[in-house]
């Protein structure tokens, strides 16, 4: 087998060594931290040390970190959390046409049992304007929940912007999924307007079943789970320790470099994107900003499908438009891509390439040639020719 | 207490002098799908089957019967000693499980084989007739269309006496027919071809076209589960997983996109003969259906149909998809089928596919290929799986 590329981190990412070394060792703190006894004492240490080390990586001084079964519970929390402690003060939400499925599908359910939801439409570069989204709030408004980075373009949407907009709407709140942004994209917490982020460990090097929502001090929601009072009463449970320390030392890893890999990829980025950009029939998906870690590109009239298995067979795994979804036994079309008007035959063709902090200039030459490559290959096979 | 259950089985015995093979094939067959009940005891009984409990859970035991091909039907039997008293107490505690206190007419049904039994059959349905009738309140009797009959068969080691029958799955014993080959994709068609053709008795070898990485490994998966599901009807099933990739590429560089799709069919057709020829197969099966895709009108079937004289099954050619669904869901095969992964063997959908292409025109686009080594190549690099019902596991049997 010819060397591996694994590009389809914004899918997840391997558990990173370091991340691995700290699992095994915390394996053996075996304790609940609700026990008196020294055992449950150790595993408060080490849940409190975490908490400490995820609000230090996410900027923070203050505010709660809760720690939760992955992404998209966080997303779920802080919708239906806040809605049910907060629901008297309108019957309003706001949110974008892009979100991940964890945020749009609770928005639908919430549509269902009678709210007013406006989904804010992108630009067709990807990108959501923040006067879009602020036109669409009201005194009605509970809640705005939007994405940081969007996991199939890349695009980073104004949180600051719509965070400083909403100070004329004291009673709305801000939610940001910030599950592709945080420890890749600059993440500038405790100087905004922002009330709640979601984030989750997989996609930062740490084992899947862990993510956390920072919720701003002050703010109170409610539980989707009750029982034990765990994580300041907002999920109840035993907490996942080793998920939980695993977790911090990976965002810790991420956040110490987020400015120098920032850059870094950026430029990886920009030669991959380069490099396919040469191919007559390659279309870049380029919102104007983006983050350095998506790239999604189209190469008409192919079968995304088929340029996975393509890739596959050369040893670099990519994904296509989206990762994960299927409705009614069919391979659903990206709703980001059909939001942004991007034709139907184009959507087909979309691969999406997603790098890691990790991720060398070596290996993003490597995969441009394998891409160029296959898709030339697959033309040719369809009697296509460039 | 319910300890028997009658098991029958309808067209084997119109066969002949072959009867005892298929009488024995389908005690075989049956005695595997209980290999698990160790208690069960089956044996051969006067034109049918009898299955002993021996304790085991009357349900499962009559959830496994009624799957097995070849069994027409089941009834579960009291067995009682051969007295009127007895035979009485056997037909009253089946009424009242079947009505309870409500309404209904039943009538007696007797059969008598033991011939030194003092009553004849009309006495004994009498007898035992009049004492339910007492014993029963809201029970009237009514010979012409009664909600239930009680059937009473006075033996030589007692009195069966039962009253409906479970309807099962009927054909013939899965290995009575000989072994056919089934072209078999990860489509909802040709799993219900292939199990229709062990309804009547045939032994399956599943032939599947991979070509990666036009159709996925998850569509192979996809594959390897459905040969399971038909496993588990059948006892055992092979597959042959040819690698078509190569064919694929040749055609599309060689041939007409037009005829793309028949070509690969004709292909697909000429690799499974050839790997019929090596196994011994003496049919291929396919899930066409007249009419429904078009590689599936009448001229296409012929010009596909023209590269091999051997038989070509088509179970499913004048079924509506409808109905295929119908019983893709009742065997057991929908739910996999739909799953979304790439399977439909096209690297492109092909923009203008010929929905009535001559033979004279295939042999004619084909004259660019290299058939006869693109076939040997693709049979050489067919592997082989075998899978076995997987005994335990109940749920991958639904009800009949």
């Amino acid at each position: 087998m010819a060397v591996e590329v694994y590009l389809d981190n914004a899918a997840t990412t391997p558990v990173l060594p370091a991340v691995k070394q700290a699992l095994i060792e915390v394996l053996d703190i075996y304790g609940n931290p609700s026990s008196l006894h020294e055992q449950g004492a150790k595993a408060q240490r080490v849940l409190d040390q975490a908490r400490t080390q995820m609000q230090r990586g996410l900027g923070l001084r203050t505010g709660k970190i809760i720690f939760t079964g992955g992404g998209t519970e966080a997303n779920n929390t802080a919708i239906f959390g806040t809605v049910a402690r907060h629901g008297r003060r309108g019957h309003h939400l706001v949110t974008t046409a892009i979100e991940h499925p964890s945020v749009l599908e609770a928005f639908r359910a919430l549509e269902r049992q009678g709210w007013s939801v406006s989904y804010v439409m992108p630009q067709s570069d990807g990108s959501v304007e923040a006067s879009d989204i602020l036109h669409a709030v009201t005194p009605e408004t509970v809640l705005v929940s939007m994405m940081h980075v969007n996991n199939e373009t890349g695009a980073v949407l104004p949180i600051e912007e719509v965070a400083d907009g909403l100070s004329a709407f004291p009673k709305t709140l801000l939610h940001v999924d910030g599950i592709q942004g945080f420890g890749k994209v600059k993440t500038n917490l405790h100087s905004q307007n922002i009330h709640m982020y979601s984030v989750s460990g997989h996609k930062l090097g740490a084992p899947k079943g862990i993510g956390a929502l920072y919720v701003r001090a002050g703010l109170d929601i409610h539980p989707l789970l009750y029982g034990g009072g765990q994580e300041f009463g907002l999920r109840s449970g035993t907490e996942n320790i080793p998920g939980i320390h695993a977790f911090a030392v990976a965002a810790k890893l991420a956040s110490d470099e987020q400015a120098e890999q920032e850059k870094r990829v950026f430029h990886l980025r920009t030669l991959l994107r380069d490099r396919l950009k040469h191919h007559p029939r390659c279309i870049v998906h380029e919102p104007r900003r983006v983050s350095p870690y998506i790239l999604s590109v189209s190469f008409r009239l192919l079968k995304g499908e088929v340029l996975v298995h393509a890739m596959e067979m050369e040893g670099v795994y990519v994904s296509t438009g989206s990762a994960c979804s299927t409705k009614g036994g069919r391979v659903a079309a990206s709703h980001v891509l059909q939001a942004m008007h991007v034709s139907e035959e184009e959507i087909t063709g979309t691969l999406r390439l997603s790098l890691a902090r990790w991720t060398t200039e070596a290996e993003v030459l490597h995969a441009a040639d394998v891409i160029l490559k296959q898709v030339d290959w697959l033309y040719e096979v369809g009697g296509i020719h460039r | 207490m319910i300890e028997q259950v009658i098991i029958r089985y309808g067209e084997i015995s119109l066969k002949g002098k072959n009867r005892s093979d298929f009488e024995q094939r389908l005690l075989i067959n049956l005695r595997r799908a209980v290999a698990d009940m160790p208690s069960v005891r089956l044996h051969k009984s006067g034109g049918r089957i009898l299955a002993a409990l021996g304790g085991a859970d009357l349900e499962v035991v009559e959830r496994r019967l009624t799957n097995v091909f070849g069994v027409i039907s089941l009834s579960p039997v009291e067995v009682c000693p051969l007295t009127i008293d007895d035979m009485t107490a056997a037909a009253v505690s089946i009424l009242r499980s079947e009505h309870e206190s409500r309404a209904a007419t039943f009538k007696i049904e007797v059969k008598r084989t033991n011939k030194q039994f003092p009553l004849n059959s009309l006495e004994v349905a009498a007898e035992v007739g009049g004492r339910v009738l007492d014993a029963l309140e809201n029970l009237t009797v009514n010979v012409h269309h009664p909600d239930s009959t009680i059937f009473v068969e006075v033996r030589e080691d007692g009195a069966y006496v039962f009253g409906t029958k479970l309807p099962a799955v009927g054909g013939l014993p899965v290995g009575s027919a000989g072994r056919v080959g089934l072209l078999l994709s990860g489509g909802i068609d040709s799993p219900v071809a292939g199990w229709l053709s062990l309804k009547r008795g045939a032994e399956l070898e599943a032939i599947h076209f991979h070509s990666f990485p036009f159709t996925s490994q998850r569509a192979l998966d996809k594959v390897e589960t459905l040969a399971q599901i038909l496993a588990n009807w059948a006892g055992r099933v092979r597959l042959h997983t040819v690698h078509f990739t190569d064919v694929q590429t040749e055609i599309r560089k060689h041939c007409p996109e037009s005829l793309g799709i028949t070509i690969m069919r004709r292909m697909m057709v000429r690799i499974a003969a050839e790997i019929a020829r090596e196994r011994k197969l003496l049919a291929l099966v396919t899930g066409e259906s007249l009419g429904q895709v078009a590689s599936q009108t009448l001229e296409s079937i012929r010009t596909i149909n023209a590269v091999t004289n051997l038989p070509i099954l088509r179970p499913l050619i004048t079924e509506d998809k409808v109905d295929i669904v119908k019983r893709a869901r009742h065997i057991g095969t929908y739910e996999t089928s739909i799953l979304p992964y790439e399977d439909c063997c096209t690297i492109f959908v092909p923009k203008s596919p010929r929905t009535r292409p001559r033979v004279e025109e295939a042999e004619q686009a084909e004259a660019g290929l290299d058939v006869s080594n693109l076939v040997k190549e693709a049979v050489r690099r067919t592997t082989l799986k075998t899978y076995v019902a997987e005994e335990f596991v109940e749920s991958a049997l639904p009800v009949v």
